[in-house]
């Protein structure tokens, strides 16, 4: 694997530890993530999307330059409902007001956690307001040299994916 | 100063998710008189209303991130009125830097919680607020 992959790659992990600890400690439930892979094609989205900047800077072997990328959490609808469920303690059957943004505090929370540890690596990121995007059969694309990572989760309360767009 | 369930209590957030589950967490701890509040613009007028009228809010559970005014700034204007200023305030926030954390307590907050959380977490800190 390239260098340039590998760091892509360790980009992504913090993301991937703050949504399994999320959904672990206000859902009780254990995400089993799939193996990331670089985005070729355009793939659909779910029903539900969350989207967040994840604008900042790097600094690497004393190197600082600015990054720019989002992130990309996406629900089929009855994963996100029963997702919605665990974290408000609800049964809801249908999308309503109720559970509207609980898309943009997964992003919210998520993306707040893996800054921390991002910070650490040397990625400084600059919070973002997240924004939700419902429906089907719509397209979400990223300027020129952004490279794309897709990680795929799974667990008993149904599928969901994050995408990760990030260029630098 | 044990906790009194009936205090007078405001949860502040942006996200009704979040405010909805605040609420749920602190009934189930037992609290019993809550309202809430979806910014820190919208909580503080309630808050200097409820002081003037003499039923001031005996505990504040507020977000940091909020669009219009921050967890941040309503802590420091409540920290310098007086008659508020001594009102225990909880901060709920999903950054969990150091360098966050150091400008919370310099501003005075009583206690800090970062998100995820559970309930049994939401109940330990504010039993450190109220001993």
């Amino acid at each position: 694997m390239k260098d340039e992959d590998q760091r892509y790659l360790e980009f992504c992990k913090p993301f991937i530890d703050a949504v399994k600890d999320l959904y672990d400690t206000m859902m009780s439930t254990q995400l089993k993530a799939g193996t990331p892979f670089f985005k070729t094609d355009v793939k659909p989205y779910g029903d539900i999307t969350a989207l967040m900047g994840i604008n900042g800077t790097v600094d690497k072997d004393g190197v600082k330059k600015a990054f720019k990328g989002n992130m990309i959490l996406s629900w089929p609808m009855e994963s996100y409902i029963k997702s919605a469920n665990a974290m408000m303690m609800e049964e809801y059957t249908e999308m309503n007001e109720e559970i509207a943004d609980v898309g943009m505090e997964i992003s919210n929370i998520t993306t707040g956690n893996a800054k921390k540890v991002l910070a650490e690596m040397g990625y400084l990121i600059e919070m973002a307001t997240p924004t939700t995007v419902n429906g089907k059969d719509y397209q979400l694309r990223s300027a020129g040299n952004t490279r794309t990572i897709h990680i795929p989760f799974e667990s008993d309360l149904g599928t969901f994916f994050i995408e990760l767009n990030y260029e630098d | 100063m044990a906790i009194d369930f009936n205090m007078k209590t405001i949860v502040i957030d942006d996200m009704m998710t979040m405010r909805k589950i605040i609420t749920k967490m602190l009934k189930q701890i037992g609290f019993t008189n809550i309202v809430d509040a979806d910014d820190g613009a919208t909580a503080w007028p309630m808050i200097e209303e409820a002081y003037k009228n003499g039923e001031p809010f005996d505990f504040i559970v507020s977000d940091w991130n909020m669009p219009k005014m921050s967890g941040l700034d309503l802590l420091i204007k409540i920290r310098e009125t007086d008659g508020l200023s001594k009102t225990p305030f909880l901060m709920i926030t999903a950054e969990a830097e150091q360098s966050n954390v150091v400008k919370v307590v310099k501003a005075g907050v009583s206690n800090f919680i970062v998100k995820p959380f559970k309930p049994e977490t939401l109940k330990e800190k504010i039993e450190k607020i109220f001993p």
